[in-house]
């Protein structure tokens, strides 16, 4: 038996629980960090909230500075974190099905990268098309999906394969973006920030931008749960069970990169949230992708608001991009992930 | 009756001829082996008779209709295929695998969640696997293991299966059980089963006919006692080997020697 087995067997057996009862604890658990993390999100930053405030505060919205702060200021950002969350860990969920790899994140494999430049060029040379962010975005996306695929394809997706095209899309992809950065240095500053990717300043208008993007990749990707699961049996099993490898691969690739596009177009590019929180769910709830998804999906929303939360408070009153946070809790964990998997 | 038709294919894979003309008919009910030396194609064919690689010409025929013309699910209601090694995640059970089998017969909107359950309770108990239903699949032992994917690919209530090296990895007991399962499949349930296979000594007591591929082309095929021969062996695997009787009245085949060319 590989060691990686090991883990996730004994988490899922040794307690002697019936599946489904485990399966559902784990769930409500997910849960309550959610709303533990969005609890935190709403009451804690330069000025804090009492809990009695929050509730009187969201029951009736008052004309005082901590309903200002909270209707304004807090409640829109963590919910667009708490949406950003979800996608990015739907995403990665995804990813690491169809690409076949443990490893697979939208920031690490450059599909990020790809909605990122398409971004950035919008940013930075069409300034007054900002509305077109999200869909091209997506185009960028989809176009990196589709460079790796092309990169990695050699008589079949090969993991290790999948990774160093990912890389080496990313990497170049990155160059494009650091580019028009260096060109137009006048107007980099909102791009700057972007780059890291950050919950700062994110209110209304971006939740208004996420939130359909969310609802209809959440729902499509929980259609896609069992094909995720026979892909998982690797593409020659898959196709004998009946699936259209090539047609179902394109599809959800296109939903993952919808997921990815439509954070990235938010907060920018924020990293490790789909490798992290795929994985700690997967070690706690199984593969079973009819579980994994919404698992993922609330761990999302619970390690985003929660690190943003920190990433505001930590130096206050200064305040950490939270993408500074995850790449710092991420890429140690990304290596821990490299020595046990591949 | 011919379950199923391969009628001229050649197949290419990355710009290489794997098979070329190739020609077989495979009669409904019977073990058909496929034997060979390593690269020769074995694979190749099982997979383009399962339509995981296509063909560039020739065609495949499923009871009189070209395979390509069925939709993905249709097909894997009449053909099932065990690849060499399949992959799992793992934690996933016997029942969940063999649950898996059923999804030809489901799909998003529809699907019957009693029958299916009791197709799953049928292919468990067709392979002697209802005890060990609730054991994750990496907890089993190479025999057993095989046995719950023969059990999913039963759950998809085929016509044909389609295995790739069954025995392999197992030791001579677990070889036995899963070649007896087979047979035993193919006896009661008149299911028809192609498998590569490398041992010839299982060539010889299990199947009705064999097929024998060399460079991508078909050399012999016939039953197993009149195409293994001395020749044989000396052409296609270039070994040396005393074909004699066994206790059970079957030839068996012991390799003494390599030939050099």
């Amino acid at each position: 038996m590989k060691s990686s087995s090991v883990d996730t067997v004994g988490a899922i057996e040794n307690y002697g629980i019936p599946r489904n009862v485990w399966r559902t604890g784990v769930l409500v658990f997910f849960a309550f960090l959610a709303c533990f993390g969005i609890f935190l999100s709403l009451t804690r930053g330069s000025m804090n909230i009492s809990v009695s405030d929050i509730i009187k505060i969201l029951q009736s919205p008052i004309d005082s500075s901590s309903s200002q702060i909270v209707w304004n200021i807090r409640m829109p950002r963590t919910i667009v974190g708490a949406l950003v969350g979800v996608n990015l860990a739907l995403s990665g969920a995804i990813l690491q099905a169809i690409m076949r790899n443990p490893l697979a994140d939208p920031h690490i494999i450059g599909i990020s990268s790809g909605a990122g430049l398409a971004g950035v060029t919008i940013m930075i040379l069409f300034p007054a098309m900002e509305y077109l962010i999200t869909p091209v975005a997506f185009v960028g996306a989809m176009g990196a999906a589709v460079c790796i695929y092309i990169i990695a394809w050699k008589n079949g997706i090969k993991p290790v394969r999948v990774i160093l095209a990912g890389v080496a899309v990313s990497a170049f992809l990155g160059s494009g973006i650091s580019g028009l950065m260096i060109f137009y240095s006048d107007r980099v500053h909102g791009a700057l920030l972007w780059m890291v990717g950050g919950l700062a300043a994110r209110s209304w208008p971006q939740v208004t931008i996420i939130w359909p993007y969310a609802l209809v990749g959440f729902i499509l990707a929980l259609l896609g749960a069992q094909y995720l699961n026979i892909l998982q049996l690797g593409d020659e099993m898959a196709s004998g069970l009946g699936i259209n490898v090539e047609a179902v691969r394109i599809a959800l690739t296109a939903v993952a990169a919808l997921l990815a596009a439509s954070a990235v177009s938010v907060v920018g590019l924020l990293g490790f949230v789909g490798l992290i929180v795929p994985h700690a769910a997967r070690l706690l709830i199984g593969s079973d992708y009819r579980f994994l998804l919404p698992a993922s999906a609330l761990l999302g929303i619970g390690v985003v608001t929660l690190s943003d939360t920190f990433a505001r408070v930590i130096f206050s009153p200064i305040e950490l991009p939270v993408g500074i946070i995850m790449a710092f809790i991420g890429a140690p964990f990304f290596l821990f992930l490299l020595r046990r998997e591949l | 009756m011919n379950i199923l038709d391969i009628k001229n294919i050649t197949v290419e894979l990355s710009d290489k001829v794997i098979l070329r003309n190739m020609n077989l008919s495979i009669v409904q009910g019977e073990v058909l082996s496929i034997i060979g030396p390593n690269g020769c194609g074995k694979s190749t064919l099982l997979k383009t008779i399962a339509r995981v690689i296509r063909c560039k010409s020739g065609s495949v025929e499923f009871e009189g209709t070209n395979v390509q013309s069925f939709s993905h699910r249709q097909f894997a209601q009449r053909l099932a295929i065990l690849t060499q090694d399949p992959e799992a995640p793992p934690d996933l059970t016997v029942y969940d695998l063999v649950k898996l089998g059923r999804f030809p017969y489901r799909s998003w909107y529809s699907g019957n969640a009693k029958e299916d359950e009791e197709q799953v309770a049928w292919a468990l108990a067709q392979t002697g696997m209802e005890q060990m239903k609730e054991r994750l699949l990496v907890t089993l032992s190479g025999g057993e293991r095989q046995r719950a994917w023969i059990a999913m690919a039963l759950a998809q209530r085929p016509k044909v299966l389609l295995l790739d090296e069954p025995t392999t990895y197992l030791d001579i007991c677990h070889q036995l059980e899963v070649m007896q399962l087979l047979r035993k499949l193919n006896r009661e349930l008149g299911l028809t089963v192609v498998m590569v296979l490398h041992d010839l000594n299982h060539t010889l007591q299990y199947s009705q006919r064999i097929a024998v591929i060399k460079a991508g082309e078909i050399i012999r095929a016939g039953e197993p006692q009149e195409v293994i021969n001395d020749t044989l062996l000396k052409d296609v695997f270039r070994v040396k080997a005393d074909i004699f009787m066994a206790s059970n009245g079957m030839q068996a085949i012991l390799p003494i020697d390599l030939i050099k060319l």
